[in-house]
């Protein structure tokens, strides 16, 4: 019993001793955040911390443009991405059509190829249709993922078949049971496809670094890579627009953190 | 919603026996099944497939952004080149190097974190959420911070690795520390992400396995060897394959330390097979040729993990 109490002991020693490195990036930006620039590199009481770092950035960068065009674009993304991947993984998951082996494999087949091979031949097409710095250009090429359909089609898998079969018995068409019975029952599936597609777009870097040339069309990531480079010496600055760009996507992440552990659990991994 | 025509007729027939309500069934839930699959279709008909196509056949063709109606086929000279070209064999070295120490630390990490807070009851949620934050954060925001970090004089991170006998340099910027720098900065990142993939991999070991083995005089120690490591090879064989798949995909951070330089500054030190594609393909405007070293970073991971494969099944 003495040993066990001891190994427990040491078990959150550990644990503490490993949250330091996770406490201190995320406290400095905070931190470092509220600072005025006399005192960057030192530190101070709370009674000294400001917001004006805050003021600063919302007035002399284009950081709500780039705000609005996040939003914009990941909830187009999100609501696209909810429409397509989840009819397709139920159609895939439980109606037995002529082909469903080969739509199966094509959609599997995209999670094992890396971005870089369709970047050219899209930024190409983005250019042709004239989709150079528009919402067209961010949002459509994305509105579907493999991994999320995947990850849709195993949870349907696991609903009861009775279920559907009763309903079917009542009279419910294929696409009445998908709205009345599948769609209540898939809220926790639903939540981590929110959760992943919400991140994965929000966090998105290379596509829209590439699809993108005019600073009026930047979204968060890209525009606090162009502050970054240019405030280099005010880390004040460059901080606040970090917190900016993260604390959306941890208010959302703790909305939602339930989901992603589940769809981790239930799936294995994002590819 | 209104059932449509399609859908009813099934509805009726399917009140026939069983047997023929199988085999109806099947025919009439075509038109449902082709409706919920089109819209994903379409979309990687154009957004998928067609550029996958396009890709492939850019990478036999000497074409530019700049002039595409210039293009002409040369065979396999584009992947010839690369081959031939030394900066992709140095690209190549920095993102296998980062591969086999980012990946096995990582997940040697996450498992033996994983395990501990698997065990202890209070404050569970809090650690793993503070230790899963890093993956859902921008990788732009987490490249900027550990900049600060591990800059000269200033730098937490920096100041305190002096005390090992590190230098006080800005690692980012050095052509020396900026690989291991991102090496740092890749394991932070995925670590929690990892460990909460083995935290899911635990709660599927049953716990009469730990009482035997205690029976038997395992002690904890031996317990964790024996038992815990071995059931969670699948778990394993996922957090590596994964973390392959991540750690050579590396880009946003190589190219937000480069500051205003160029893709994998300082002086090609932080390159990596994405940024030499990348720099190639958008730098450069060469489509064909950063086509082909898309198809062979393609078929790299494809390699990676088969070996991989091979490796873990030998093992078993």
């Amino acid at each position: 019993m003495m040993l066990n109490r001891k190994t427990h002991i040491l078990r959150y020693v550990l644990l503490f001793a490993f949250s330091i490195f996770f406490v201190v990036p995320f406290g400095y930006a905070i931190y470092t955040s509220l600072l005025s620039k006399a005192d960057i590199g030192h530190l101070v009481l709370p009674s000294q911390w400001t917001f004006e770092n805050y003021r600063d950035i919302f007035e002399t960068s284009d950081i709500l443009i780039w705000y609005k065009n996040s939003i914009i674009v990941t909830f187009g993304i999100l609501i696209g991405n909810l429409f397509v991947n989840t009819t397709a993984a139920y159609s895939l998951a439980r109606i037995n059509f002529r082909g469903r082996g080969v739509v199966f494999f094509l959609v599997i087949g995209m999670m094992m190829v890396p971005y870089q091979v369709m970047i050219i031949p899209i930024f190409s097409m983005i250019v042709d249709m004239k989709w150079l710095n528009s919402y067209q250009g961010l949002i459509i090429p994305f509105l579907f993922q493999g991994f999320l359909v995947f990850l849709m089609r195993q949870f349907f898998l696991t609903v009861p078949k009775e279920l559907e079969e009763a309903a079917e018995v009542d009279g419910l068409s294929k696409i009445g049971i998908f709205y009345r019975i599948m769609l209540p029952l898939s809220k926790g599936a639903i939540g981590t496809q929110i959760i992943f597609s919400f991140t994965g777009t929000w966090n998105s870097f290379v596509w829209p670094v590439t699809l993108v040339n005019d600073s009026r069309w930047y979204v968060m990531t890209v525009g606090l890579n162009t502050l970054k480079n240019r405030y280099f010496e005010w880390p004040n600055l460059t901080m606040t627009g970090v917190v900016l760009l993260t604390l959306p996507i941890i208010i959302v992440f703790l909305m939602f953190q339930r989901h992603m552990v589940q769809g981790i659990a239930t799936t294995g991994l994002k590819g | 919603m209104k059932p449509n025509l399609e859908t009813n007729l099934s509805l009726h027939k399917s009140k026939r026996g069983f047997g023929s309500r199988l085999s109806e069934l099947g025919s009439s839930s075509n038109f449902v099944g082709y409706l919920f699959v089109a819209p994903i279709l379409i979309l990687m008909g154009i957004w998928f497939y067609y550029p996958l196509v396009q890709s492939l056949i850019y990478s036999f063709q000497d074409i530019s952004f700049l002039n595409p109606d210039a293009a002409k086929f040369i065979g396999l000279g584009n992947y010839v080149e690369i081959v031939q070209d030394k900066d992709f064999w140095t690209a190549l070295s920095h993102s296998l190097l980062l591969t086999v120490v980012a990946v096995p630390l990582q997940a040697i990490i996450a498992l033996v974190i994983a395990v501990n807070l698997n065990k202890v009851m209070h404050l569970k949620g809090v650690f793993r959420t503070l230790y899963y934050m890093p993956y859902i954060t921008s990788t732009i925001a987490v490249t900027t911070v550990f900049m600060y970090l591990f800059m000269q004089n200033d730098g937490i991170a920096t100041q305190l690795l002096t005390w090992f006998g590190f230098p006080d340099v800005s690692w980012y910027a050095n052509v020396k520390y900026a690989l291991p720098f991102l090496m740092i900065l890749t394991v932070w990142t995925y670590v929690g992400f990892y460990m909460v993939v083995y935290l899911g991999g635990l709660q599927t070991i049953p716990n009469d396995i730990y009482e035997a083995g205690r029976v038997d005089g395992a002690n904890g120690w031996q317990q964790f060897w024996k038992l815990t490591v071995p059931m969670l090879k699948p778990v394993t064989f996922l957090v590596i394959m994964s973390g392959i798949i991540n750690v050579m995909q590396l880009f946003d951070q190589p190219y937000a330390l480069a500051r205003n330089g160029s893709l994998g500054s300082p002086a090609g030190a932080t390159s990596t097979i994405v940024t030499y594609f990348y720099s190639q393909a958008f730098s450069f405007n060469r489509s064909g040729y950063g086509s082909a070293a898309a198809f062979i970073i393609f078929a790299l991971i494809i390699a990676l993990s088969m070996l991989q494969k091979r490796f873990l099944k030998e093992e078993i």
